[in-house]
């Protein structure tokens, strides 16, 4: 009897120590804000990875594998999705994805990452433009004899 | 950065010319975009009066960064 004891409290002792090693695991949260390196485990897992930018900013160049969904397109999309499984949104610098995962989380759904940094920072690989670029134009002067500056933006 | 760049258009009028381009609507500017290699919005790019190109910078950009650029242009 006091053998069999013994014997209870030696196994609740080395499952409480396993338990105890793998809580001081890092490793990736259960949902919210994540950074490249989180997130690439996540894609390598084969999370869904969904594009809330425009589509002409995802032509441009967009993580492998993501589905781009316009933000103001989520409502009607995420109706489809599986509330319990895991999904990584992701824009440009991370305000209209972190807006998306609000409201995926308002909604019920329970795993949700948020690439903070956004695309721009992304280090991982990249599929760049759904068509072939134009060639360079060779270097000509510009019309108002002036130094050009270009920006190229959306309406978000 | 619009309230940034909508300045500084001011400050450089005469100096440097600002060409601002929608990508979600505007073909020409889609077609500029293609040629400089832009992938992400914004993305800024300087040139100089004789078409060379001279910088190119993405996201949002502290002040200080954006006028070197535009300091820089010849």
């Amino acid at each position: 009897m006091a053998q069999r004891k013994w014997l209870l409290g030696a196994v609740a002792i080395v499952l409480f120590a396993v338990v105890l090693v793998l809580a001081m695991q890092p490793g990736t949260p259960g949902a919210g804000d994540i950074g490249n390196a989180e997130a690439q485990a996540l894609v390598d897992d084969g999370i869904r990875v969904v594009d809330v930018r425009t589509s002409a900013e995802y032509g441009m160049g967009h993580i492998p594998g993501s589905e781009n969904v316009p933000l103001n397109d989520v409502p009607s999309a995420m109706a489809g999705w599986d509330k319990t499984a895991p999904v990584l949104l992701y824009c440009a610098s991370g305000d209209r994805s972190k807006t998306a995962m609000d409201y995926l989380t308002a909604n019920g759904f329970t795993q949700v990452y948020n690439l903070t940094a956004g695309i721009v920072a992304w280090d991982g690989d990249l599929v760049t433009g759904t068509e072939v670029a134009a060639a360079p134009a060779a270097d000509t002067p510009s019309a108002s004899g002036l130094p050009v500056l270009y920006e190229f933006y959306t309406d978000w | 950065m619009k309230p940034v760049v909508d300045r500084l258009k001011g400050e450089y009028e005469g100096k440097v010319e600002f060409k601002l381009y929608n990508v979600d609507n505007d073909a020409e500017g889609q077609e500029i975009a293609a040629q400089y290699g832009v992938q992400f919005v914004p993305t800024f790019v300087f040139v100089n009066a004789d078409g060379s190109f001279s910088n190119q910078l993405v996201g949002e950009i502290p002040e200080t960064q954006f006028t070197d650029a535009l300091n820089a242009l010849k």
